[in-house]
């Protein structure tokens, strides 16, 4: 079986295209898209779009979480919106997926405990009575999208599209890093096909397998990753909130 | 003849195993000392007992041993191997005949299988062994009668039944666990007959006895038990020699019974129901298989079941239409998958299903070969599949149609 998929990052269309989220036929919510990459948002509750001089998605990244305001107006604490982060993003991860369910959960607890260490360790900018607090840091933490699948090939002579997918993409420092979590299945051909290529031929594309017994432990996995993902918050300045200013200052219809 | 019905399946190899083409409910792998791959195959009935088929090629399937049963008066419709040892189980046709039971042979010379002992559960109410699952080397899970054990009913015989086997040479019980009520001498009440049958008949339905027991190594505290009309059960074997109920389900009635196999699917929360269909021509339509939402493992839910052709075409093909085993996932040189679930849906052929969403199972493969020649029914009739690490889906024609291998193009 050969495939001649489109480079990932060709200069006429510098994206790469990932639906995440619950997903369970990626062509067909493409085609329900029904638009072409470059009138995409960068970010949805759904896709994401990742351009070539991107710096990376965030959990403070607009447009993923779309917050409604009710939500946004009764959530007074940082742990009470961090939790409701965690909350959006596992609602797009199926009750039946329990490995990439745990990997979610750990990751969120990682980037809290990673957070609250980095308060008594390096003393970022945020305290008491700031316009920040220290915890608020936590939102720098990088966005995952789960059960996430990059698309492949989107010509429009093609029947339908192509996905490869991964449990997994992070978007660090205009890197892509895709988690594999191993549970031993056989690999099917026609997933296989597509994961190599994507793995092969993506220019900008890590890959992390996590092993059973890892998952097992029940604690994320930092030291598997690339450091820039656990210190999330480097180069920046200040930490910002997952919900752009707009929707604060948005009054109920 | 007909022609065959495929879509995502390619039929490779094919065998008639020498004329004696009724396969039963056992195939397993073995990966030979000398390199080889060789298929073993339970028959459905006499006169042969087993067969070991060389499937290195798996386009060209030879048949290297085959052996006759002791007697016409039995079967062994089960088997299993693990590493060169493969377990058989002997059930005899009329209550109290001596062979009912399991033996154990090694194989390691494919060509000369060579007994290495026999484990007798003849009794006066006994029909000995119908199903055996043995993947860990140490321990054979049975559905079995016992010399000790009387039944209320004369179908309720086969029990659970776990065998040591950890000294191949000594086989010794290490517990056993029945339905409540079902023992002469219970306090619990007989349970109440799902569609009762006539007592002089001991073959056939209407029986709260075990079928298929899976145990993994993954999880070796939990036994999952496809119990009959009883329906499904998970039992805690953390203690073999006192089994206890998790929980139970079952959808007897108003469905007419028959849960054959119960797989659990750890990473997905899901467990795999399977109701034997038992009766030609649509007799005892519906038989289902069932997707349990099993994510809290004492109380569990049916969210689906997986799609089959249309009954009233199906019923009229002839023999049997609809569910009876699927691939198990078990260890060894096999096929894993908690999305992929491949079975044996007799005259609907083998069907491959994709759970990923499990609220909406789909078909994404099939095969339907057609009619074998000298079959007792004008249709196929697959009784058995086996899927191997490659993907290779190796199935059995329960009268007369032999091994079919095939490949999966998904």
């Amino acid at each position: 079986m050969t495939m001649a998929y489109p480079n990932f990052l060709p200069s006429s269309a510098p994206n790469t295209v990932i639906l995440y989220g619950q997903v369970t036929d990626p062509a067909r919510l493409w085609d329900a898209m029904n638009t072409d990459i470059e009138s995409l948002k960068p970010l949805s509750s759904q896709h994401a779009v990742i351009s070539q001089n991107q710096d990376g998605l965030r959990l403070s990244s607009p447009g993923w979480g779309e917050f409604t305001f009710n939500e946004r107006m009764t959530i007074t604490k940082t742990s009470e919106l961090y939790l409701l982060c965690k909350e959006k993003i596992m609602r797009g991860v199926s009750d039946f997926s329990l490995p990439l369910r745990q990997f979610l959960e750990t990751y969120f607890d990682f980037v809290w405990a990673q957070t609250r260490k980095l308060q008594d360790e390096h003393r970022l900018p945020g305290a008491k009575n700031e316009l920040f607090s220290g915890e608020d840091w936590v939102f720098s933490g990088w966005l995952p999208l789960p059960n996430a699948h990059i698309l492949l090939s989107s010509a429009p002579d093609e029947p339908r599209a192509e996905f490869a997918e991964v449990d997994v993409i992070f978007s660090v420092d205009q890197h892509l890093i895709a988690v594999c979590l191993e549970g031993g299945a056989t690999p099917l051909p026609s997933k296989q096909l597509k994961r190599r290529y994507l793995f092969d031929e993506h220019p900008t594309l890590d890959v992390i397998s996590i092993p059973r017994e890892r998952m097992a432990e029940g604690q994320f996995p930092a030291d598997l990753f690339p450091l820039a993902l656990t210190r999330y918050w480097e180069d920046l300045s200040y930490p910002h909130g997952p919900a752009p200013q707009k929707l604060v200052l948005q009054t109920p219809s | 003849m007909g022609e065959i019905l495929s879509k995502n399946m390619t039929l490779i190899g094919q065998s008639d195993l020498a004329g004696f083409g009724g396969v039963g409910e056992g195939m397993a792998l073995q990966l030979a000392n000398d390199g080889r791959r060789i298929l073993w195959i339970a028959h459905e009935g006499p006169p042969k007992n087993f067969s070991g088929v060389d499937v290195t090629d798996p386009r060209t399937c030879k048949v290297i041993c085959q052996t006759e049963l002791p007697n016409n008066n039995m079967r062994s419709n089960s088997l299993e191997v693990t590493g060169d040892i493969m377990a058989v189980a002997y059930q005899v046709y009329e209550l109290g005949l001596p062979d009912a039971g399991i033996e154990l042979f090694d194989i390691s010379n494919p060509e000369n299988p060579k007994s290495i002992s026999k484990y007798s559960t003849a009794g006066p109410h006994s029909r000995g062994v119908h199903c055996l699952w043995y993947v860990d080397g140490e321990f054979v899970h049975m559905a079995s009668g016992a010399p000790d054990f009387t039944p209320r009913h004369p179908r309720d015989d086969q029990i659970y039944q776990i065998i040591d086997v950890r000294n191949p040479s000594k086989p010794t019980e290490a517990g056993r666990w029945w339905y409540p009520g079902t023992r002469e001498g219970d306090h619990e009440d007989p349970p109440e007959r799902i569609i009762p049958e006539p007592l002089d008949q001991l073959r056939g339905g209407d029986a709260y006895r075990l079928h298929n027991a899976n145990i993994y190594p993954s999880h070796p505290d939990r036994a999952y038990l496809g119990y009959i009309d009883g329906g499904a059960f998970i039992l805690d074997i953390s203690d073999k020699s006192n089994p206890e109920v998790v929980s139970h389900w079952s959808p007897h009635n108003p469905y007419p019974g028959f849960t054959h196999t119960v797989m659990p699917l750890f990473d997905r929360g899901l467990i795999i129901v399977t109701d034997e269909c038992i009766k030609d021509d649509g007799a005892d339509w519906p038989k289902l298989t069932w997707v349990l939402d099993a994510r809290n493992e004492k109380n569990l839910v049916p969210i689906s079941t997986l799609p089959l052709p249309p009954v009233e075409e199906y019923v009229k093909k002839g023999g049997r239409f609809g569910s009876h085993n699927v691939h198990e996932n078990r260890p060894g040189p096999s096929f894993f998958s908690e999305e992929i679930i491949v079975g044996a849906f007799f005259n609907a052929g083998i069907r491959v299903y994709d759970l990923k969403n499990p609220y909406q199972p789909e078909c994404i493969a099939y095969f339907i070969p057609p009619g074998p020649e000298n079959s007792r029914v004008p249709a196929i009739q697959m009784n058995e599949v086996y899927v191997d690490e490659n993907g290779v889906v190796y199935a059995g024609d329960r009268w007369a149609g032999g091994l079919y291998v095939m490949e999966m193009n998904i």
